[in-house]
């Protein structure tokens, strides 16, 4: 029981302080795996090579290669492309901006690396902010919107982020499964949550004029000048993402293929059409900062798996004197606010253990796709819950734009805050509608 | 056609040792008024040791006429350091001065002559405002410029009205709110390039009026944004810039090292260069940029170069190339970053130093962001071509 208990304790510490101290959570992580393991070793829990072999290291492979996938999109120019198109679809008005990018961010992340597409994507808005004017509510809620999009597009299919491509590794639900129901709740989410942002941005927006939306739009085709579609690279990289794709969905289980093994090959064959490219790409864009917090996050997880606690806690929940889908709705409910305090990648690593026990009693979709609605409603409670916050939040504040009362304008913490709630509310109202609902229907 | 021409002496040579020999008086006169040693001599040094030889001359026989009146009169009151004195402000770029709270020069001016003269009003204030206004912009004595030091005073009135900008006092209008994006565009394509593309969006959707409107507004803060806009108005429409004169300068070379940029002049340069010529763009800015937006545009073939390391780029076979906005009286104005690059010790290390003017002429409002040098700091000047009018001057 002390066993648990210091284990226990160190998992907890590690979450509080990384979330704490974000600038230094790669090193708080790993000196808590570090001591996880000698903990467990010491207690005769297993020794270090048994515990890393615990490790779900099909998820890394999973994370690495559409990490790199994301890279080689990059390379050939799709989301400066995009960035591009979206400014003139939008025809830089606060409400147009508002809705395209929002749009955008969510289709892209359901693909891609959501931070790879923020950062492309996210100069080309400010440079709208700034040449239209932008009041400092009307910001908050156009960046609230693409990052709650960010958020709900990574959940939409199992390849967008961290807690899907988790469900997928660990063979919890095939990839077909996950995006049938998880696509139509998820674009449901968008459409109420933009619906409400939209709303606000439009009447907090400042006055508008054509001549400052046609300088802008000018201006963002004279600075993205050279962005054009590199075809030759696009075309087979296109082709090849779409066979990953359909073998993902469609490949027969008696085939052996993993989702980690389509994964590897094709990233693989993609960075084969330019062997020098993807050379560097391998050398210099491997995000070895996820790839180590996560390592080191799956390894406390392992450390406590072993000593029951998470069999203890799911017990706990499925012995509460309430019928089977309030105990989901507790549980969603949870996982929602512990995602909000120790954001997404730590509280889906853990909390996926409790979701198996869950799975025994109930539909096992229900329960994953539930979990990962919870986690991607906690991850847009509060702008430190996911890393894309903390990002444009800086890009925000380094693009020195003034608000409507000529102060520099801020996107922290206490501008997103109404935001973030409104859009915890939508998604994690979705969740619990979406289990219910699951439930009653099977 | 590149003007070659014989380099004359060093424009900002070390005073001449006829000044050097005389500084005493300078400096017994200005006791009264600058008690700190060290304040003396910084003011001294800006006198007597900057600018060109010209200016330094005039000055020191002003001032010493004016030293010796003074001594027969009996010496400088004493109570003059205390009397009222407008700040002299540096010119520091425009963005950094904003912030910036040591801008001011230890030596300020006094007012209690004009004020006695012309009491309290408009004229009064118009000639203090010519007086501690930047020196090139009194010598030219255009109407602009007096508008811009008097801006430059306002600002001085009050610590707290000199760090809000321009920008933020104007920001309730459209003009206003464009300032920042020109900030932004000006880092990215240049001055001339990011001012046409202002002018011309406005001149498309409000006409003359419109363009009038931003040159009165934003014309101050952006000279180069005031020169275009006045070439509006006067009938001229940006040309597709013309890179063969700088194409013949680069011949036989492998390396071209850009300071600045002018992204219609560089693309259509980039274009037609040799594949076998290097490209490198230094990234020392005033403004900032985004290099992953701008290196892109150039298809690969133009890389970014810090100022630690640009001399890797210089050679026998190598050039040096700025943009140049306007020539006046064998002074160019450029940015600054070429007079980082361009010291004694690196003149030699490249082939060429080549200045190609994207203006035709200089801009009537002080050209803040820009310094200026002499021409013959260039070993090739590419002047613009003259513009055909197109349409009868605007009234």
């Amino acid at each position: 029981m002390s066993l648990a208990l210091a284990l226990s304790a160190v998992l907890l510490a590690s979450l509080l302080l990384q979330a704490r101290l974000p600038g230094a959570r790669l090193l708080v992580v790993l000196l808590g795996a570090a001591l996880s393991i000698t903990i467990a070793t010491l207690g005769g829990l297993g020794s270090a090579s048994s515990m890393l072999a615990d490790v779900p290291w099909d998820v890394l492979v999973i994370l690495v290669a559409l990490g790199l996938m994301s890279e080689l999109f990059v390379e050939a120019r799709l989301f400066s492309v995009l960035a591009v198109r979206a400014a003139t679809a939008s025809r830089a008005t606060a409400l147009g901006i508002a809705l395209v990018f929002g749009s955008a961010m969510y289709l892209t992340s359901a693909l891609m690396n959501n931070l790879t597409a923020l950062v492309l994507v996210l100069p080309v808005v400010l440079v709208l902010f700034r040449v239209i004017g932008v009041t400092r509510r009307q910001a908050a809620w156009t960046m609230g919107f693409l990052l709650v999009a960010c958020n709900l597009g990574g959940a939409a299919t199992p390849i967008g982020d961290f807690p899907a491509i988790l469900l997928l590794g660990r063979g919890s639900m095939s990839f077909g499964d996950y995006l049938r129901h998880a696509l139509p709740a998820t674009f449901v989410g968008l459409v109420v949550f933009g619906a409400l942002a939209c709303a606000v941005v439009r009447r907090s927006a400042v006055h508008q004029d054509a001549i400052s939306a046609s300088i802008s739009l000018a201006l963002i085709r004279a600075l993205y000048r050279g962005a054009a579609l590199e075809r030759r690279l696009f075309i087979p990289l296109s082709v090849t993402f779409c066979a990953m794709l359909l073998t993902w969905s469609f490949a027969p289980r008696d085939w052996g293929l993993g989702a980690e093994h389509v994964a590897w090959l094709g990233v693989g064959a993609a960075l084969a059409l330019r062997p020098k490219l993807g050379e560097r790409l391998l050398r210099t864009r491997v995000d070895v900062e996820s790839v180590l917090f996560l390592l080191g996050l799956f390894v406390m997880v392992v450390a406590v798996r072993r000593t029951g606690v998470f069999s203890e806690a799911a017990r706990l929940l499925v012995s509460l004197p309430i019928p089977a889908e309030a105990q989901l709705v507790v549980f969603l409910v949870v996982s929602g606010l512990l995602t909000g305090v120790f954001s997404a990648g730590p509280s889906m690593a853990a909390l996926l253990e409790v979701a198996q026990v869950l799975a025994t009693r109930l539909p096992g979709q229900i329960v994953y796709v539930g979990l990962a609605l919870s986690v991607c409603a906690g991850s847009s409670l509060f702008l430190t819950a996911a890393t894309a916050g903390p990002l444009a939040q800086s890009l925000t504040e380094r693009a020195g734009i003034v608000d409507e009362r000529g102060a520099p304008l801020r996107f922290g913490f206490a501008d997103y805050l109404p935001v973030g709630l409104v859009g915890y509310a939508v998604i994690q109202l979705l969740a619990v509608g979406y289990a219910l609902w699951g439930l009653a229907s099977s | 056609m590149p003007h070659r021409k014989p380099r004359p002496p060093p424009p900002h040579a070390r005073t001449s040792p006829s000044t050097e020999r005389d500084r005493e008086p300078l400096e017994r006169a200005l006791r009264e008024v600058l008690p700190a040693p060290r304040d003396r001599a910084f003011v001294l040094r800006c006198i007597l040791d900057e600018g060109p030889p010209h200016h330094r001359g005039a000055s020191y026989a002003l001032l010493r006429v004016l030293a010796e009146a003074l001594e027969r009169a009996g010496g400088a009151p004493t109570s003059l350091a205390e009397r009222r004195a407008v700040p002299l402000r540096m010119r520091l770029p425009p963005h950094l001065g904003r912030t910036h709270d040591d801008d001011g020069y230890p030596l300020g001016l006094p007012t209690a002559a004009l004020d006695e003269i012309f009491g309290e009003g408009r004229a009064r204030d118009e000639l203090v405002e010519a007086l501690s206004a930047a020196p090139r912009a009194r010598q030219r004595g255009d109407d602009v410029a007096r508008r811009g030091a008097a801006l430059a005073h306002r600002r001085a009135r009050s610590r707290c009205e000199a760090a809000a900008s321009a920008r933020e006092r104007l920001v309730s209008s459209t003009q206003a709110r464009l300032a920042p994006a020109l900030e932004i565009a000006a880092g990215e394509l240049g001055f001339a390039a990011a001012s046409w593309l202002f002018v011309g969006e406005v001149g498309r959707a409000r006409g003359d009026e419109g363009v009038a409107a931003l040159r009165e507004e934003l014309g101050r803060e952006f000279p180069v944004l005031h020169y275009c806009a006045s070439r509006w108005l006067e009938g001229e429409r940006p040309e597709a810039p013309d890179p063969s004169p700088v194409l013949s300068e680069l011949e036989g070379l492998r390396r071209l090292l850009v300071v600045g940029i002018e992204a219609p002049e560089l693309d259509a340069l980039v274009a037609a260069l040799p594949s076998e010529l290097e490209v490198g763009l230094l990234s020392y800015r005033l403004l900032p940029v985004d290099w992953g937006r701008v290196l892109p545009n150039f298809g690969g073939r133009v890389e970014s170069v810090d100022l630690g390391t640009f001399q890797s780029w210089a050679g026998a076979r190598s050039a040096l190339l700025s943009f140049v906005y306007g020539e006046s009286a064998g002074r160019i104005h450029v940015v600054p970053a070429l007079l980082r690059v361009l010291g004694p010790d690196v003149r030699t290390q490249f082939r060429e130093i080549i200045g190609w003017d994207v203006l035709g002429g200089v801009p009537a409002p002080y050209p803040r962001w820009l310094v200026e040098i002499d021409r013959s700091e260039l070993s090739v000047f590419i002047p613009r071509r003259p513009h055909e009018p197109t349409r009868a001057p605007a009234p």
